[in-house]
């Protein structure tokens, strides 16, 4: 990464931690915030990948799968807006999807090192507790501020380990 | 099948490789070449047909699963709404139970014949031989579609809307637009690669054609 892609990453990240701040100091009323900023941000991204294949993946084999992707996103964004009155549902949806499936792959993952006889605690440990938080955020579907103080928590430390990532010196060359 | 009408097959080995079709020299020496894509080859068909239904094999399977997903959230968070559009008046639980079971039954029975389709094609665009039902279910599937298309735009040209559900009603056809423009997409690939294999498969060896 050139010095300017780190300092706009850092940028991002210290972003993410004073939204996420935010969050936590906003109370009950965030989460309408935290919803349409979901649905604004999928269809943003649905309008992208249109974009992208009208522009250029037209002419790529096997393009048809980012219209594919783009509309659905699209449909999603606009259907997660009609449910602005009950924001609850939405942030649930999009917290219970990242966090259980990252916690299935992480748990699958960690069964196949200690198959292999690697190391997997720690992988494991993440794991479940990916899980665990999805079964929270079920069981609260109801409380609005338990929502938020997960979704800020999971923001923050995303920041953090973004903002770890970046700084650190890697051997690795990244071509972006 | 050339373009030029006579081209010297130069390399006459009985193996006309598809390069020996495209280049070849001229009488002064000069390489000429010519443009494939103004009458590709039967190879080059096929893969592209072949490639079509693995793509839209899956496409058909993601709007399937995306559809009853959609449906399904809408039908627990606007339960009422929903029984007011389809019912036009109070009903009682056990009506609704049976709305429901009803609803229920027939999204998975649709989502079984995507699920089918998609599969049926992508296997056949890996190069197994096809099911001679894909045709029929693509078929029936489409054509609700093209209705529910016509549908859409008839009640978005006629209705007054407000910008929001303007802009839901256009995604809404744009997706139903996509599915149905996807299900010819896959009815065309598959009448075409199944002409393609059945006349490059000589008579009466069916399974060990040239591969």
């Amino acid at each position: 990464m050139s010095n300017f892609q780190k300092a706009k990453s850092v940028l991002f990240a210290l972003a993410m931690i004073a939204s996420g701040v935010l969050l936590l100091v906003a109370g009950q009323s965030g989460i309408v915030f935290v919803a349409l900023a979901l649905s604004v941000l999928l269809m943003a991204y649905g309008i992208k990948k249109l974009a992208f294949y009208l522009t250029m993946a037209r002419h790529m084999v096997g393009g048809k799968m980012l219209l594919y992707l783009g509309i659905i996103a699209l449909d999603v964004g606009t259907l997660a807006l009609t449910f602005l009155d009950s924001p609850n549902i939405i942030v649930v949806l999009y917290l219970v999807g990242a966090y259980a499936l990252s916690g299935v792959l992480s748990v699958l993952r960690s069964r196949e090192a200690q198959k292999l006889g690697g190391s997997w605690k720690l992988r494991m440990c993440s794991g479940v507790v990916s899980l665990l938080v999805a079964a929270t955020c079920i069981v609260f579907i109801q409380d609005a501020t338990i929502l938020l103080y997960v979704f800020a928590a999971g923001l923050i430390y995303s920041a953090c380990l973004r903002i770890i990532q970046t700084l650190r010196t890697t051997d690795i060359i990244y071509i972006a | 099948m050339y373009p030029m009408g006579s081209i010297p097959n130069r390399h006459a080995s009985g193996q006309r490789t598809l390069w020996a079709q495209r280049c070849w020299k001229t009488r002064r020496g000069l390489r000429y070449t010519v443009r494939m894509n103004t009458q590709p080859s039967e190879q080059a068909l096929r893969r592209q047909y072949e490639d079509t239904l693995v793509i839209t094999g899956t496409g058909v399977m993601a709007f399937g699963v995306w559809s009853l997903a959609k449906t399904v959230v809408v039908a627990v968070l606007r339960m009422d709404l929903l029984m007011w559009e389809v019912f036009g008046r109070e009903v009682s639980g056990k009506e609704a139970l049976l709305f429901f079971f009803v609803l229920g039954v027939m999204l998975l029975i649709d989502l079984v014949i995507r699920l089918r389709l998609g599969l049926a094609a992508r296997a056949e665009g890996h190069g197994k031989s096809g099911q001679k039902t894909s045709l029929v279910l693509a078929t029936l599937l489409a054509i609700p579609s093209l209705a529910s298309i016509l549908f859409s735009l008839f009640s978005f040209i006629t209705g007054s809307h407000s910008p929001f559900e303007l802009v839901d009603m256009v995604v809404t056809v744009a997706i139903e637009l996509t599915s149905f423009v996807l299900l010819v997409e896959m009815i065309m690939a598959v009448v075409r690669l199944r002409a393609l294999r059945a006349s490059s498969q000589p008579m009466g060896s069916e399974g060990h054609g040239n591969e």
